[in-house]
């Protein structure tokens, strides 16, 4: 066989699209038309969620006049290519991001966790990232449900969109699954006039994600159950019975766990009230896998290299490998905007500006990134 | 005799394949000719090289196989063949996509088709391109184009301490904050107080947290909070 370099230009057109379509994470739809014309005019651009997700409100007090919107966050891994020389003397390869793209090509820098605006910036921070020179990954995403002022609506706890993928961006075929108050589940879809909530008066929702393509809930005692596509609740595991107050699910290389957190209440002195009031504070963290093959589930006392993240609106994981510098086995969580760790090797938990000595993959902002300079406006 | 129906096939170098007819008609464009009765002889098949036909081959008999009812094969262990089968280089795989497509398997033009995905998954433009000897043919306008859609601009607030915003609040606001209180207290007379170390946009956050307070305290409702924590400005302080 001679060395034949083959010219991929010469695929048919009419292949593009195909290829073009089972591209999943939409970074990679914005890269593969960033190759060639011919690449770029086979599929059409992806703009967040078009057109703009108009949705009836969760509850009738909110509704004072004015729509709710549904709005979109992703967390990327951010990642200099390997020729870049300054590479070697910096201490973490990989930068954890969370952004909301607001309007083309201008986003938002969001806390992984709380998911608040970061407003303020170290100098050094480029203003504008041309993403061309960065190898970009997405990690997960998350929706908020906000006021047409960009509000949060109160009483959501956490939405999820069915199904997950770039494509479906396609606003007709979008089921909105979300978590309220009190543990409600309701889910909506686009062109309702109400959302439609799931009423079991003994089910207390704790949590709920996209796996493997279904949605699956966790409720307050550890029962993990999905949701089929009549919308009933097909239980999947039985109750964790857990000591904690509150579950999450996390997937994790694939698998799906539950992690069930402890609270204690703390008084704070609280200085926008002027007085003490009772916070809750994470003081325990244990992680639960499911032996599918005896149905019982299995404390993990060893996350390995995986770092979850108990985020407000998205729980997610990711190998601390891909962040040079930073261990594995932790989870970050978020009480009412403080940002807390949980250390499994010596169970240590705490906020996490009393951690500062240790790497932590989304703060500070890598050195790599103010190296490379930014593109002019 | 067989009772199995074959049928005979020739690639554009001249190799004979003699396959089961089920197998065959994988192939929507041979199911095709034979449905149309122009399958008695060789079927010329003069843009498939006898090395990627007998590839095809092999996914059509793989996956005829399985269709059948009494099939012990799972879709597991299909999907873990398919990986084993596609991994094959950038040469092969493209010709192997040509060839589904004229051959229209759809099952393998799927498979081709998302292992080129995969394998742009993480990559920057400029390594797409040296991976798979495409020319970069933008003109000027269209990379601009290009490089905006893959630029993000951070909406931030610049630290910006040059900007004089003078802000006119109720003293009963302004006495919320416990300094300019003392301030006014103090008879300070100036009109304006100079507040050197926040800029415009903190201390419009903060007066409408203290109005917030002040109309809560006045209507006794519960205080909204919320304001108060949009202050971090860095993210690892409480």
């Amino acid at each position: 066989m001679g060395e034949r370099e083959v010219d991929w230009s010469a695929l048919p057109m009419e292949l593009l699209p195909l290829i073009g379509k089972t591209v999943q994470a939409r970074i990679n739809v914005v890269r593969f038309r960033s190759v060639c014309t011919s690449w770029r005019s086979s599929i059409p651009p992806l703009r967040g969620i078009s057109p703009p997700l108009l949705l009836p409100f969760p509850y009738p007090i909110n509704s004072a006049g004015g729509q709710s919107f549904l709005s979109q966050s992703t967390i990327y891994r951010l990642e200099p290519p390997d020729d870049n020389p300054n590479l070697s003397t910096c201490s973490s390869k990989s930068w954890l991001v969370k952004v909301e793209e607001f309007e083309p090509g201008r986003v938002r820098l969001l806390n992984p966790l709380s998911s608040l605006h970061i407003r303020f910036l170290p100098d050094s921070f480029p203003k504008v990232i041309n993403l061309l020179g960065f190898r970009v990954v997405e990690v997960g995403k998350a929706y908020k449900l906000q006021h047409s002022n960009g509000m949060d609506i109160a009483g959501v706890n956490k939405l999820v969109l069915f199904p997950n993928s770039a494509w479906t961006s396609c606003v007709e075929d979008k089921l909105i699954f979300g978590l309220f108050h009190e543990g409600k589940l309701g889910y909506v879809k686009y062109g309702d006039e109400n959302w439609t909530f799931v009423d079991d008066h003994n089910f207390y929702c704790d949590d709920i994600t996209v796996y493997k393509g279904q949605p699956y809930v966790v409720d307050r005692l550890g029962t993990v159950s999905w949701i089929d596509s009549s919308m009933k609740l097909i239980q999947f595991s039985p109750p964790l019975c857990g000591l904690g107050n509150q579950k999450h699910l996390v997937e994790s290389c694939g698998e799906l766990y539950v992690v069930d957190r402890s609270f204690d209440r703390e008084r704070r002195f609280d200085h926008g009230l002027r007085r003490y009031r009772l916070c809750p504070k994470t003081v325990n963290i244990e992680v639960y896998k499911l032996d599918q093959e005896w149905g019982c589930w299995v404390m993990v006392k060893n996350l390995g290299d995986q770092v979850f993240f108990l985020g407000k609106d998205s729980s997610f994981s990711v190998s601390a490998t891909e962040f040079s510098g930073c261990k594995g086995n932790c989870v970050y969580f978020t009480d009412e905007n403080d940002i807390g760790v949980f250390y499994f090797e010596n169970q240590k938990t705490g906020k996490i500006v009393d951690f500062q000595d240790r790497c932590h993959l989304f703060w500070p902002p890598p050195s790599w990134l103010s190296s490379k300079s930014s593109s002019k406006c | 005799m067989s009772s199995v129906k074959k049928v005979t096939l020739k690639s554009s170098d001249g190799e004979i394949f003699e396959v089961e007819e089920t197998v065959a008609m994988e192939s929507q464009t041979i199911k095709g000719l034979i449905e149309d009765d122009c399958a008695d002889n060789a079927i010329p098949l003069p843009n498939v090289t006898g090395h990627i036909l007998s590839l095809v081959i092999q996914y059509c008999k793989e996956h005829t196989s399985s269709s059948d009812s009494n099939s012990s094969k799972s879709n597991e262990k299909l999907k873990a063949w398919d990986t084993q089968f596609i991994n094959v280089d950038l040469n092969v795989l493209f010709d192997l996509i040509m060839a589904a497509n004229y051959l229209n398997v759809k099952g393998l033009l799927d498979l081709t088709c998302q292992t080129v995905a995969d394998m742009i998954k993480e990559k920057t433009p400029e390594q797409i391109r040296a991976m798979f000897n495409i020319v970069n043919d933008f003109t000027p306008e269209e990379e601009e184009e290009v490089r905006r859609e893959n630029a993000w601009a951070f909406e931030i607030s610049l630290k910006n301490n040059n900007v004089v915003d003078t802000f006119e609040v109720e003293e009963s606001m302004a006495k919320e904050l416990q300094t300019i209180k003392n301030m006014i207290e103090d008879n300070y007379t100036d009109s304006v107080i100079p507040l050197h170390n926040v800029t415009s946009d903190i201390l419009e956050l903060v007066i409408e947290d203290c109005k917030k307070h002040v109309e809560a305290a006045e209507s006794e409702s519960e205080p909204s909070y919320s304001l108060a924590s949009k202050l971090i400005d860095d993210p690892l302080k409480a």
